[in-house]
């Protein structure tokens, strides 16, 4: 999901705690802001810290001048083959090549896994809003490279992978069975997504607090809303390590949805929003309206969503939208639309 | 209310749109500062002329204002707090010669969020009055939510090389901490200027113009200059590529987060925009410039409007505030009328804007770059010289300090926004007066 999806469905769950919603106004207190800050933790910890902590088996860092996609290809179809022989996870990174101020080469790299290829192409000069200089594409056949690797590769993102600005991508190739499987930021969704941790957090609270209401309440609202964006993830199609260290691995999501569609989340957002008012109206000193709280979630909740959710639903299918896609292809598309930055 | 009332009305009100196309041309002149000089114009005249009048003629000038200022962000770089967003996605633009179509895509939102308020405003005026009384005394935490999510938010933007983790971290991290010291510095710097009187007195009301344009527009027009950007012939399209889905989700988003700009005090129309893109889960480039488009349109608009929302009656914006000091709205006919006059000033102001931007462009063509920047520099600087004084020009020039440390550290512009969120939330919270005794200030 959206990282502002998290963060309103953390401020969501603080809102059920009635003393959180009494000192809030009161007092000014924190409770409700510790709730949104807690539901995009995850993310947060993810990338700005665990991505910095990711060992790689290979770098490729390029220099001008000496940036020749044979060496990539060289080096990916060595790490493919590598984690089928050793039969462990190799890990690659591919820098990326920073020309001047606003400007920078990039280069591609796309798989084709039937025929057991990869091509690495060296791209125009582009500025840090990603748009092509005019005439900084190299030219000559020794532009691209395409070579083989043994192994019978998984990877399912179809499309090219650029690498232009800043962080550039990394994968991890694991051997599962007698394949090879291609996994885009691996570090992602691991120990700072799981139950774990948000357990581990929750004394943060009582040392906010102190040992009374306030700092039980406060290290309920972390607990639950660090595992709200857990929950949430989970129910789409990647997953999250659920109680590392005691898994080692991402359980598959309920793939109830694709985590970066537009749909889920502007629904998650609004249902989150209209039990965030019913609570606030509820908790707070002096209720502003008084409503049967049925008649309040169908007129508010259901009955708009469901206008949207068919609207939507009859314009897909009359322009055939509606395409299904492998579990694996979502997996790896949702992840790609993560690391692009939208966190 | 008469036809010849009304008539009358839409006519001030067209005058007023009118009036406002070459304002909204001139770089770092606010709407704003325009209203407020004109409410000081009409004070001690208000006994000749009819509030309504005058009412008519700022929301013309507000309207037109809201539309065509995309104009200065376009062409000549110069946002205001509104539309610092739009800037980097239309420089793109601008530098592949489709400026022009950047300006049509915003016109397109600025023509929903009219549609938004016209219509669609009218008929939630009770839930609105709701949300009010439920939302107010909630505005400080709402706000801290809003910075929490801005710093959160950001984005790393390092090459992650390093020999060791921790050399990685601290190279990701040379990025993020400038983003949230420019939000802390410009939240100071915010406070401070709204806890004293640096700006005379009698121009107290145009405290924010120089601290804005130093924060926001003087930067810009400094980058332009040193990267020396090369603007190539503007192709001048008819029409703009955008799918009708895209159009509508963008519009969506725009109005939805000009609306929280409007109803919540210190944030602004780009903050809004941004806040619901994410939350629409919006990808597109030309969604995304449509959407800033729409919200600032309602963001601007939307603020004075809510002064006439029968039973709500907030005073939010600028805009508003000043009507409040010479009139309050009373009837559900007035809140009509306004909502008329806001529509069709609105379609004017679209097919002015189409003009205006062919003007901008033989602009930009025709003067050097460096020229037209230097050009505009001065004429920043003269404008705010001659609103808020010498003392404006030093705040301009703090301002600027501030909003090129994002700039040379890659952090998000959007972190100078400290300046409005960051007072307000200490000021809600009931920290004010500790803060204020911290810097010595009453």
């Amino acid at each position: 999901m959206k990282g502002i999806t998290h963060f309103i469905v953390g401020i969501a769950v603080a809102s059920f705690f009635p003393l959180a919603v009494e000192a809030t106004l009161l007092e000014s207190a924190w409770f409700i802001v510790l709730g949104g800050i807690f539901g995009l933790l995850p993310d947060f910890l993810d990338f700005r810290f665990a991505r910095y902590l990711e060992e790689h088996d290979y770098e490729f860092c390029p220099e001008e001048g000496e940036l020749n996609p044979k060496k990539i290809t060289d080096l990916l179809t060595r790490a493919i083959d590598q984690a089928y022989r050793e039969k462990r996870a190799v890990k690659v990174k591919l820098h990326t090549l920073k020309l001047g101020s606003d400007s920078w080469r990039q280069y591609s790299v796309t798989f084709d896994t039937d025929k057991k290829t990869i091509t690495s192409e060296i791209g125009p000069v582009v500025s840090t809003s990603q748009v092509p200089y005019p005439d900084t594409e190299p030219e000559g056949d020794d532009r691209s490279y395409t070579g083989r690797y043994d192994a019978a590769l998984q990877h399912t993102y179809e499309d090219e992978t650029k690498v232009d600005i800043f962080s550039g991508p990394d994968f991890a190739f694991v051997p599962e069975g007698d394949k090879v499987r291609a996994d885009f930021i691996p570090w992602h969704r691991q120990w700072a997504h799981s139950f774990t941790l948000a357990f581990l957090l929750g004394p943060i609270g009582l040392l906010l607090y102190g040992w009374n209401a306030y700092g039980l309440t406060a290290s309920m609202i972390i607990i639950a809303a660090f595992s709200s964006h857990i929950i949430v993830d989970q129910l789409g199609v990647l997953g999250s390590n659920l109680f590392y260290p005691i898994t080692d691995k991402r359980t598959d999501g309920f793939a109830l949805f694709h985590s970066s569609e537009a749909m889920p989340n502007m629904f998650t957002n609004y249902t989150a929003v209209v039990v965030m008012l019913w609570n606030l109206n509820m908790y707070g000193l002096e209720p502003v309206f008084k409503m049967n709280p049925i008649f309040y979630f169908l007129l508010y909740l259901f009955l708009p969503l469901s206008v949207v959710y068919f609207v939507s639903r009859y314009y897909k299918e009359k322009k055939g939208l509606a395409k299904e896609k492998d579990l694996e292809t979502l997996k790896q598309e949702e992840k790609m639309i993560e690391i692009e930055g939208e966190m | 209310m008469t036809v010849t009332l009304v008539l009358t009305c839409l006519f001030i009100a067209i005058l007023g749109v009118l009036v406002s196309a070459p304002l909204s041309l001139v770089p770092a002149l606010h709407v704003y500062n325009v209203i407020g000089l004109l409410v000081l114009i009409y004070l001690p005249l208000s006994a000749f002329l009819g509030p309504m009048f005058m009412i008519m003629f700022m929301f013309g000038l507000l309207v037109g204002y809201a539309m065509m200022n995309t104009l200065t962000s376009v062409y000549f770089s110069t946002p205001d707090d509104s539309t610092i967003f739009i800037v980097l996605p239309a420089q793109k633009y601008l530098t592949q010669g489709r400026g022009h179509e950047a300006v049509l895509l915003s016109a397109i939102g600025g023509l929903i969020g009219v549609f938004f308020l016209a219509v669609l405003v009218p008929l939630t005026m009770g839930v609105m009055g709701t949300l009010r009384e439920l939302l107010a005394p909630h505005l400080f935490w709402i706000l801290a939510l809003i910075t929490v999510f801005i710093l959160m938010s950001e984005w790393p933007k390092d090459f992650s090389r390093g020999q060791s983790k921790l050399e990685r971290l601290a190279k990701g991290w040379s990025t993020l901490i400038p983003g949230i010291f420019t939000f802390f510095i410009a939240g100071f710097f915010g406070f401070i200027i709204m806890r004293s009187q640096v700006i005379p007195a009698h121009r107290g009301f145009q405290t924010l113009l120089p601290a804005f344009v130093g924060l926001f527009a003087v930067p810009w027009i400094l980058t332009n200059l040193v990267s020396e950007m090369d603007i190539p012939e503007q192709h001048v399209t008819d029409s703009v590529d955008i799918e009708g889905k895209n159009a509508a989700r963008g519009g969506a988003a725009g109005c939805l987060g000009g609306l929280l700009a409007a109803f919540f005090p210190a944030v602004t129309g780009g903050t809004g925009g941004l806040l619901a893109g994410h939350a629409t889960a919006q990808r597109d480039e030309r969604s995304f410039i449509l959407s800033q488009g729409a919200s600032k349109m309602v963001y601007y608009v939307g603020a004075a409007f809510l002064l006439f929302i029968p039973g709500l009656h907030l005073t939010r914006g600028t805009m508003g505030i000043m009507v409040n000091l010479f009139y309050t709205p009373q009837t559900t006919s007035e809140f009509f009328l306004v909502a008329g006059v806001i529509a069709i000033c609105g379609f004017i102001a679209f097919l002015l804007l189409i003009v205006m931007s062919k003007f901008a462009i033989k602009i930009v063509e025709n003067i050097p770059v460096t020229k037209l920047n230097i050009g505009v520099l001065i004429i920043i600087h003269v404008i705010v010289l001659v609103v808020t004084s010498w003392q404006g020009l030093m705040i301009m020039w703090i301002g600027t300090s501030i909003g090129l440390v994002p700039v040379m550290f890659h952090s998000r512009r959007l972190n100078c926004l400290g300046v409005l969120l960051f007072p307000l939330m200490i000021e809600l919270g009931g920290h004010g007066a500790f803060l204020a005794g911290l810097f010595g200030l009453s």
